[in-house]
C-alpha cells in the first residue's frame, strides 16, 4: 500500500495580541498515530481546526504527498475531522448517515461492528453520547481519507468503549495516518506510536512519554 | 469506482438541500398566496434560500462539518444545493402552467 504524508508547517496563529501557534511543524505518514498533548488552552484543537481548513491561520503551509494544497476544498479530499461536539445532522437516521458517508462495498463490514448493528434501525437523535460518539469515531476512521484528525475523541466514552476506540484506531492506522488529542493522556499515550506535547504555542517532538514530566505536563507518578 | 464515489457526493448534497427546504418553503409561501407564482419563484431563488443558509451558519454549523467529512466544502454544498433549487421551482413552475393549461 502507498504511503501517503501529511505536513504542516510554518504554522501562525494570533487571537488579537496573544500568540497562539508559533512556527509549528509536524509531519504525518500513513501508519502514524501521533499523539498531541497540552493544557487547556496550549492551542491543540486550534491546531486541528487549521489543518482541516475550517481556521484561520496567519500562516500556514499544508501539503500532502508533496503537494501544497491551499484550498479547503482540496483538504477535505485527504483529511477527516472528529470536533468536540456532535457533528452529524440530528434528524438522519443511522442508516442514512452510515450510507451517505462510506463506500457501498464496506457496509456489511461496517454493520459487523456489534455496538454499530445494535443502533442501526435508531435515528441520531435517539442515540446515547457514547454511542454516538463511537459513531462518529467509526464512521470518519471508516471513510476514504488518508489523515484523521481526532480532537476529544474519548469525550463520554466509557473505560470498555474507550478501549474499543483505541482498537479501532489501530487497526485503521494501517491505511490512514492519525492526529489525536485528549485529555485522556493515558489513553493517548497507549495508543499513540509518536508523542507531541504542545507548550506556549510551540510544539516539542518527545523522544520519550518521561518528557511529560520533565517538560511540566504531568506531575511525579502521574505515569 | 469514482462514479460510485461521486453518487454518494450527489446524494450527500441533495441532503443538505432538503435540510433547507423547509425554510426556505415557509419563506415562499405568504409571497405566494399574495403574489402568485411568479413571485415565489423570486422568493423562493433569493430571500428564502438566504434565510434557510443563515438559518444553518447560525444554528447548525457543525453539521457542515459531517459534509465536509464527505469531501463537500460549504461553497459546493450552497452553489449545488441551489442548483437544485433552481430545477425544483423548474418542476413546480411546469406543473402549475400544466395545471393552468387544462383549467
Amino acid at each position: 500500500m502507498k504511503k501517503s504524508t501529511l505536513e504542516i508547517d510554518s504554522v501562525q496563529k494570533r487571537f488579537n495580541e496573544k500568540v497562539v501557534l508559533t512556527d509549528v511543524y509536524l509531519k504525518c505518514e500513513t501508519g502514524d498515530i501521533i499523539g498531541l498533548l497540552g493544557r487547556n488552552g496550549s492551542g491543540k484543537s486550534t491546531l486541528l481546526k487549521i489543518i482541516f481548513g475550517i481556521q484561520h491561520a496567519d500562516n500556514k503551509f499544508i501539503r500532502v504527498d508533496g503537494l501544497v494544497k491551499n484550498k479547503t476544498s482540496k483538504l477535505l479530499q485527504d483529511i477527516s475531522y472528529l470536533p468536540q461536539d456532535n457533528f452529524i445532522p440530528n434528524n438522519f437516521s443511522v442508516r442514512k448517515a452510515v450510507s451517505l458517508s462510506i463506500k457501498k462495498e464496506n457496509i456489511d463490514t461496517f454493520y459487523k461492528d456489534e455496538m454499530i448493528a445494535s443502533i442501526k434501525e435508531k435515528y441520531i437523535k435517539e442515540l446515547s453520547g457514547g454511542e454516538l460518539r463511537y459513531l462518529e469515531i467509526k464512521l470518519i476512521l471508516s471513510n476514504t481519507s488518508k489523515f484523521v484528525l481526532l480532537d476529544e475523541p474519548y469525550n463520554g466514552l466509557s473505560p470498555v468503549m474507550a478501549e474499543k476506540t483505541n482498537e479501532l484506531i489501530k487497526l485503521n492506522s494501517k491505511n490512514k495516518g492519525i492526529i489525536i488529542t485528549d485529555h485522556n493522556y493515558e489513553k493517548v499515550i497507549n495508543v499513540a506510536t509518536k508523542l507531541i506535547l504542545m507548550k506556549e504555542g510551540k510544539i516539542h517532538h518527545l523522544k520519550d512519554k518521561m518528557e511529560l514530566i520533565e517538560k511540566g505536563y504531568l506531575s511525579e507518578g502521574m505515569l | 469506482m469514482k462514479c460510485i464515489g461521486n453518487m454518494r457526493k450527489i446524494l450527500n448534497i441533495f441532503a443538505f438541500f432538503k435540510s433547507t427546504l423547509a425554510v426556505n418553503l415557509a419563506c415562499s409561501m405568504i409571497p405566494l398566496y399574495f403574489g402568485g407564482i411568479e413571485v415565489f419563484v423570486s422568493i423562493f431563488l433569493s430571500f428564502g434560500f438566504i434565510v434557510s443558509i443563515s438559518l444553518k451558519e447560525v444554528y447548525n454549523q457543525s453539521n457542515y462539518i459531517f459534509y465536509f467529512n464527505n469531501g463537500l466544502s460549504k461553497l459546493q454544498l450552497w452553489l449545488y444545493s441551489y442548483m437544485m433549487n433552481v430545477f425544483f421551482v423548474f418542476v413546480i413552475s411546469s406543473i402549475v402552467s400544466f395545471i393552468k393549461q387544462l383549467l
